[in-house]
């Protein structure tokens, strides 16, 4: 008897391990165990129909087999992952074979060593634009209006200036001679610059002039972003404005932590989003408590079809706090988190793992169909304002640029003037 | 039981168990993936990927580490674990990879369709018009077809080639036949003219493109100042930012039997149109006989009414103008019904192996003086009926030439109702080669 008994339990166990082993693909993925797949095992139809992978096996081989030419194997099982990420209509869901996930990792290094100035066209060589405070360049003595004509011992007059900024730039700890003619000094003065790691200005502001409107720019989100922002923001609130203009526009987005502090200047202790994951888990930002400034005029802000990401998340909270209003055009629509994963074969996928939600509750997420093509997504703005297009939109100019022109005018006839 | 015993049986027991997850789980990759598909182990890489520098540049990419079926059973898995929302349909993904391997082809006869188009051609094979009453087919620069084709050859190199511009591929959407009487024939739209916008929404193709560099260039050799080009410029960037993908073109245009269109086009002879045309359903006959010409269209089943229109005929005229892509089967049945038992050339490709071969059996016994109207709207199964004839010396050609390739192409249908169209070699005859 009590043989018996302990057979049928090592039977069971035996059981429960193969149930385990078979759902081990529902499990391992947090999902309940396939009915309908232990339906086919004890019905015994393990062959019924064409699986996903047979049927992308089947035409793979057709193809490649099939069509008239021959075709690299490889590009033709690439574009075939392309088009299963592509299927899903998300724009942020992609695979990138290992070409493409060389340049993108290229592209996102970004850090580069450099003088810290921005060098403008000059018919002579180049001229200074701007020069970033507390950089190499600022600390070696070279000025905005300078006009570089030579750099390390070669004449650069006529050379284009994307060659010139190639030329300037450089490994950190190397140095450059540059030398430049300085309006009001007779003689070339030489330059040398120890060439480091240049952290380049993400938000700036300033005063429009004759309109007692302030105007922030904020270029991406960063790590630095808050502590620049805040400087711009409180020297212009020392200037006692009417109103703000914060320019979110081809703001690609950046960290969501530097947006959330941003936000607390302006809104105290509320959610910024709610970021929710696959199968319902939610995640929920805030802003900081007893942070905000004393400011209560009208501000707007200036989105285009680039405001991405953490400029949509900033722009929005503003917005659905009532706290600004939107101008220009409809943004990206970016609300989701991506993973990547990096392959075997060193290609990429890239996946969206959860979706940012606004305190109104909208979902912005860009729906494209899956050609590519925008559908629908990304913030509305209140006031509808496209750039004009016989001029060359200068950003942060209110003689070249009609977007924040409107703003300006909003902003008056908010003040009833 | 003795304690040796004891641990002898438990051993095995857990033995068992072990050996029971382990098959369950084959079990069920079996049920999920197929017989015979090995999907291999993890594909992830243990490299470090957030420095996003780890070994890319120096690793070997030319060995392939990861056969299709497991790169696309574990990016399958991949998704359906980390996704954001759930994944329902798996087919739907492996449709989807299908789409993007024709699409990769850059082929004017190989096409994708989805189920809803793919209806539309069904119909279109046996007759039968939806949309606006007309076919259309990409056609891609041919130089640079050329160049993309060049490196997808290249087997050994899988460098791109920096010759070979993205851009340029942009295929035109092209007119190649309308049903007579349709909405489209009646709005004035003929066979070859070039679709350029539908619903306010522009169709680029290459030959914009081409036409801003050229003066882009112009204005680098100094023939032209900025300023000059500054319009062209401004006008072909607005177009792009209201511009629609080829693909979604034809959609738009041949799929539907409801509502109406707006449609902008160019004819070969430089004339612009536009109109806003309604979509119907129109049914064509396969075969029309006006002043004893006899139009053949390439509609499954034509072969019957081809053959009552040429029943006791000694002098055929056969006008194959305005065809459309044409069941090549019932193509083969009407060359029975003229051409006597041969060969009458052979389906090259550039693959390994024997190619196919164009044969008729049980053939025509009576010599017919047939002559053919042809023109550039002879495409598909019209182009290889025309040119099998003519070479053969049983047809001559009595008005126009035939101009372009010969495709021969393969139907092929997906389990969800979509397909595509294969473009699996060309027709050549012994007189061409």
């Amino acid at each position: 008897m009590k043989t018996l008994f302990k057979t049928i339990a090592a039977i069971v166990i035996v059981m429960a391990g193969f149930c385990t082993g078979f759902a081990w693909r529902d499990i391992s993925i947090g999902d309940a165990p396939s009915t309908e797949a232990f339906g086919r095992l004890l019905s015994g139809r393990l062959d019924v129909g064409t699986t996903p992978t047979q049927l992308f096996r089947d035409n793979y081989r057709l193809i490649l087999t099939r069509f008239y030419r021959p075709i690299e194997p490889k590009k033709l099982k690439y574009a075939g992952m392309s088009g299963l990420f592509n299927s899903l209509g998300d724009p942020h869901t992609v695979f990138m074979e290992p070409q493409t996930a060389e340049n993108f990792s290229i592209e996102t290094k970004g850090n580069y060593a450099g003088i810290g100035a921005k060098l403008g066209p000059d018919p002579l060589g180049a001229s200074v634009a701007t020069i970033f405070q507390n950089g190499p360049a600022d600390k070696a003595g070279l000025k905005v209006g300078d006009i570089v004509t030579n750099v390390d011992g070669k004449d650069i007059a006529g050379i284009d200036i994307d060659s010139i900024v190639d030329q300037v730039r450089g490994p950190e700890d190397t140095s450059v001679v540059l030398r430049v003619l300085r309006p009001d000094v007779k003689d070339p003065i030489e330059i040398h610059i120890q060439r480091a790691t240049v952290i380049v200005p993400t938000a700036s502001g300033k005063m429009l002039p004759n309109s007692g409107i302030g105007y922030i720019k904020v270029d991406q989100f960063a790590e630095t972003t808050f502590d620049q922002f805040d400087s711009a923001l409180f020297d212009i609130l020392r200037n006692k404005p009417k109103g703000i203009v914060i320019d979110m526009r081809e703001n690609p987005g950046g960290l969501l932590d530097t947006a959330s502090n941003m936000l607390s200047r302006f809104v105290d202790g509320k959610t910024v989003v709610t970021m929710k994951q696959k199968g319902g888990r939610q995640e929920v930002t805030t802003t900081l408590r007893g942070k905000t400034v004393d400011f209560d005029g009208p501000i707007v802000i200036l989105i285009n079809k680039d405001t991405a990401s953490a400029a949509e998340i900033f722009s929005g909270v503003m917005h659905d706090y009532k706290r600004a209003t939107l101008v220009g055009e409809h943004s990206y629509g970016k609300a989701s988190v991506q993973n990547v994963i990096l392959l075997k074969d060193l290609s990429n996928a890239k996946i969206t793992i959860a979706r940012y939600f606004l305190p109104g509750g909208e979902n912005i997420s860009r729906v494209v169909d899956d050609d590519g093509t925008y559908v629908s997504g990304g913030l509305k703005p209140d006031v509808l304002v496209k750039p004009d297009p016989t001029v060359a939109t200068e950003f942060g100019n209110p003689d070249k640029d009609a977007q924040l022109t409107a703003a300006m005018k909003l902003i008056q006839e908010k003040l009833g003037n | 039981m003795s304690d040796v015993k004891k641990s002898l049986v438990a051993s095995v027991v857990v033995l068992a168990t072990m050996a029971a997850i382990v098959t369950g789980n084959k079990v069920r990759e079996r049920i999920e993936v197929g017989p015979g598909i090995p999907v291999g182990g993890p594909i992830t890489s243990d490299a470090v990927v957030a420095s996003g520098e780890s070994g890319v540049a120096t690793t070997d990419t030319s060995k392939d580490p990861i056969s299709e079926t497991a790169l696309f059973y574990q990016l399958m898995l991949l998704l359906e674990k980390d996704y954001v929302d759930p994944i329902t349909d798996e087919r739907a993904l492996a449709v989807g990879a299908v789409h993007g391997m024709v699409d990769s082809l850059a082929d004017s006869s190989s096409v994708f369709y989805k189920s809803d188009e793919m209806k539309s051609l069904d119909l279109l094979q046996k007759g039968t018009y939806t949309g606006i009453g007309a076919e259309f087919k990409l056609v891609y620069n041919e130089d640079e077809l050329a160049k993309y084709q060049h490196i997808s050859i290249s087997a050994e190199d899988s460098k791109p080639n920096a010759d070979y511009d993205p851009v340029l591929l942009i295929p035109a959407v092209i007119v190649s036949s309308v049903a007579e009487g349709g909405p489209a024939d009646k709005s004035g739209l003929r066979a070859g003219d070039r679709i350029t916008m539908v619903d306010d929404k522009w169709a680029i193709s290459s030959a914009e493109v081409k036409e801003i560099r050229g003066l882009r260039a112009k204005v680098d050799s100094g023939k032209m100042t900025a300023e000059q080009i500054k319009p062209a410029i401004d006008a072909f960037r607005q177009k792009l930012e209201s511009s629609i993908v080829p693909a979604k073109v034809t959609k738009l245009l041949a799929v539907g039997t409801s509502g109406s269109v707006k449609v902008g086009w160019l004819s070969p002879d430089g004339r612009k149109g536009s109109a806003t045309i309604g979509k119907s359903k129109i049914k064509e006959m396969p075969v029309g006989q006006n002043n004893g010409t006899i139009d053949l269209k390439f509609f499954s089943g034509a072969e019957t009414l081809f053959a009552q229109a040429i029943n006791g005929k000694q002098k055929v005229t056969i006008d194959l103008r305005e065809s459309t892509l044409g069941d090549y089967d019932t193509m083969r049945k009407c060359l029975a019904l003229v051409a006597p038992d041969g060969e009458y050339g052979t389906i090259s490709t550039e693959q390994v192996g024997a190619p196919h071969r164009l044969t008729v059996v049980d053939g025509a016994k009576t010599k017919r003086d047939i002559s053919l109207i042809v023109d550039g709207s002879t495409w598909g199964a019209a182009a290889v009926f025309a040119k099998a004839l003519t070479d053969a010396g049983i047809a001559t050609i009595q008005e126009g030439s035939l101009t372009g390739s010969l495709p021969w192409i393969q139907v092929v249908r997906l389990p969800d109702g979509s397909g595509y169209t294969l473009h699996t070699g060309d027709f050549t005859t012994e007189a061409s080669q």
